[in-house]
């Protein structure tokens, strides 16, 4: 076969992957950041150059600017504490038990569940007065709150539900993680007189480096991702108080049909995310063991 | 550091309905080298871990030096011990696996690095203490599992098969050296294996086990020179001994000079003990010949179809099909049950030689 052919029919054989990588993710990305240094065509008038015009806007948006914060908060409070979480539930489910599968179908059941229903659920829980959580609270005697409806609590109130949602899918790596640790590992570590702590904090942990950086990158994307339960639960109220970044460029794109400061948007979520992620993998690879 | 006894008393170990280790008792005493030595699913590993305290037993009991260990966790039992799979802990260097226990039991800095020094003099490993496991071969990670027992200074030492990943000639030295360290340090050691060559050039004391229960326990040549059943006689020594029935009116006629009296009776020889005697011997026709350096290994039919085999010095191959008399000893000669598999040195009388009586009085 001479070289050309050979060329051609490697060509061939990726087209089909690069033809659907180029339509719906290369070109989109171009096609944004293209978007976001022109203006909103409307109507009649087509879109023309703005150069940075739409980021200048951005950057006098308190709502941006409230967005972004209100998903920084929800982004450190929901990702240590589901990651612990899951981990905490992966070692209890590690061990043998009666009951065992079912306490892993358990954990897990709220990964499976849309985020929509999960809303709605969480929806009932939060109903002022008659739902799950004030008859609690008024059970105990405390004073009823409207959870999604102050600004104190409601974005509190969607960092629980993620968490609620989330540990149990981060469980399912590091279960798999800690099965794939040598049981010989933790009997040589007992013989040498290691308790359970010290066998977890000097043996089990650092095997579990690298699923412990995939999973902080992987919450990390859906802190910035998920947004289904702020449009059930909230559509970012009270007060934009609940508003996180990919809401507002929802808002942005499809409520007020602004393309161009959409897509400018998305073009500094894009950036924030890949710049974390970039961090993260320099950081943490360092103190990374990889088999 | 000196070695402990350890002593074990009927221990038994059931998974679900299968009985593991079936009342198992051994005793090693003070720096001694004991194996357990069986095939594969024998139970020697579970009791090994029994001895350990990695598994919990559903009966009998385990003690080290003066203490009841039975309920005590691993940790303080006063052991060490090697793994097969070496269970070194990837993400430390060599040095930081070595003082793992010693940090975790809080032994002063001081003390830990004389002992590290020490450890790694007397293996040669002072030129890896920086690397992790995964940049190691796999002899020397064996030579750290080895170090990382020895540097806890416990007076015994449990070794689970510590030397089947490694090629024969390292396999070999290997064998010397652990044996060598043993013998210096005075620890008491409890070592598994399935490799009988290593049971026999290492060992004070082999315990074959088989089928969860012990089947004989002694010194090595013990268990070469009188194997109490079928059982041992096969799985001891290479290559192995050959079993002919002595149903065979014609083997029986040679043995006994009566076609009847070996009805029931299986004859054990060792190819070694086998020669060929020209004009006396048992008829039998070479079917192969290996030659193996510094001797031939003979296989030969007897009459009645029973192969039997002939160990003989140097390159003393012979044509298959060559017709040759085969003859052994009367102590090489050993007698066997049949039916349950047992050794019958009572019949060895019935040979027709007064060399089988006079030998009988001396074990006797």
């Amino acid at each position: 076969m001479s070289k050309r052919l050979n060329a051609l029919y490697g060509w061939l054989l990726i087209l089909p992957a690069v033809s659907l990588l180029a339509a719906f993710t290369h070109l989109p990305a171009v096609m944004t950041l293209l978007a976001s240094v022109h203006s909103t065509p409307r109507g009649t008038r087509p879109p023309h150059f703005v150069g940075l015009d739409n980021y200048r806007d951005m950057m006098a948006d308190p709502i941006f600017w409230q967005s972004l914060w209100n998903n920084l908060i929800y982004a450190l409070a929901t990702i240590p504490v589901s990651v612990a979480l899951a981990l905490t539930m992966a070692l209890l489910v590690n061990r043998s038990f009666p009951g065992r599968s079912l306490a892993r179908l358990a954990f897990f059941t709220p990964t499976v569940l849309p985020m929509i229903a999960v809303a709605n659920i969480w929806l009932f829980f939060y109903t002022p007065d008659y739902g799950l959580l004030d008859r609690l609270v008024g059970f105990l005697g405390m004073a009823h709150h409207n959870w999604l409806g102050e600004r104190g609590t409601a974005l509190w109130a969607l960092i629980a539900v993620a968490i609620w949602k989330e540990s149990g899918f981060f469980m399912i790596f590091y279960l798999a993680a800690l099965q794939q640790i040598p049981a010989t590992l933790r009997e040589a570590a007992a013989l040498e007189g290691a308790g359970p702590w010290t066998c977890f904090r000097r043996v089990t942990l650092p095997l579990l480096m690298p699923t412990t950086l995939f999973v902080l990158i992987n919450a990390l994307i859906n802190a910035f991702r998920m947004v289904d339960h702020v449009v059930v639960m909230t559509r970012g109220g009270p007060d934009n108080a609940t508003s996180l970044l990919l809401f507002h460029i929802f808002e942005v794109g499809f409520r007020f049909w602004d393309s161009a400061y959409a897509a400018t948007l998305t073009v500094v979520l894009v950036t924030i995310l890949s710049l974390v992620a970039a961090l993260k993998f320099h950081f943490l690879d360092s103190r990374t063991h990889y088999r | 550091m000196t070695g402990a006894t350890v002593t074990v008393t009927e221990i038994t170990k059931r998974w679900g309905e299968t009985l593991a280790v079936a009342g198992v008792s051994l005793s090693a005493g003070e720096g001694r080298f004991v194996t357990l030595l069986g095939p594969s699913g024998c139970g020697k590993s579970t009791t090994l871990r029994v001895i350990a305290g990695l598994e919990t037993v559903d009966g009998g009991s385990v003690r080290i030096g003066d203490r009841d260990v039975t309920r005590l966790p691993p940790s303080r039992r006063a052991l060490s011990m090697v793994f097969q799979s070496y269970a070194l802990f990837p993400h430390m260097t060599v040095a930081e696996n070595l003082l793992f226990g010693l940090k975790v039991r809080k032994v002063a800095p001081v003390e830990r690095r004389r002992r590290l020094t020490r450890v790694a003099e007397l293996l040669s490993i002072d030129g890896l203490l920086s690397r992790k496991p995964s940049q190691l071969s796999g002899g020397q990670q064996q030579r750290v599992a080895l170090g990382r027992a020895l540097i806890a200074e416990a007076p015994v030492c449990l070794m689970d098969e510590p030397l089947s990943n490694l090629d024969a000639q390292l396999r070999g030295e290997m064998r010397r050296e652990i044996r060598a360290l043993q013998e210096r340090l005075g620890i008491t050691m409890i070592y598994v294996t399935h490799d009988q060559a290593e049971a026999m050039s290492m060992s004070d004391h082999v315990v074959l086990m088989n089928r969860g229960a012990i089947e004989q326990q002694g010194r090595p040549g013990d268990l070469y020179n009188r194997p109490a059943s079928l059982f041992t006689a096969r799985f001891i020594g290479s290559p192995a001994m050959d079993i002919l029935d002595l149903s065979d009116p014609d083997l029986s006629r040679f043995v006994f000079g009566d076609p009847e009296k070996g009805a029931g009776l299986l004859l054990g020889l060792r190819p070694e003990t086998v020669s060929p005697a020209p004009g006396h011997g048992l008829p039998a026709v070479v079917e192969a010949s290996e030659y193996l350096g510094a001797d031939t290994l003979l296989s030969c039919r007897a009459a009645g179809g029973q192969r039997l085999s002939a160990r003989l010095p140097g390159a003393a191959t012979m044509a298959p099909g060559t017709g040759v008399n085969l003859t052994w000893p009367e102590e090489a000669t050993h007698l066997f049950n049949a039916a349950d598999g047992r050794r019958r040195d009572d019949r060895l009388s019935d040979c027709p030689t007064a060399f089988t009586r006079a030998r009988l009085s001396q074990i006797c």
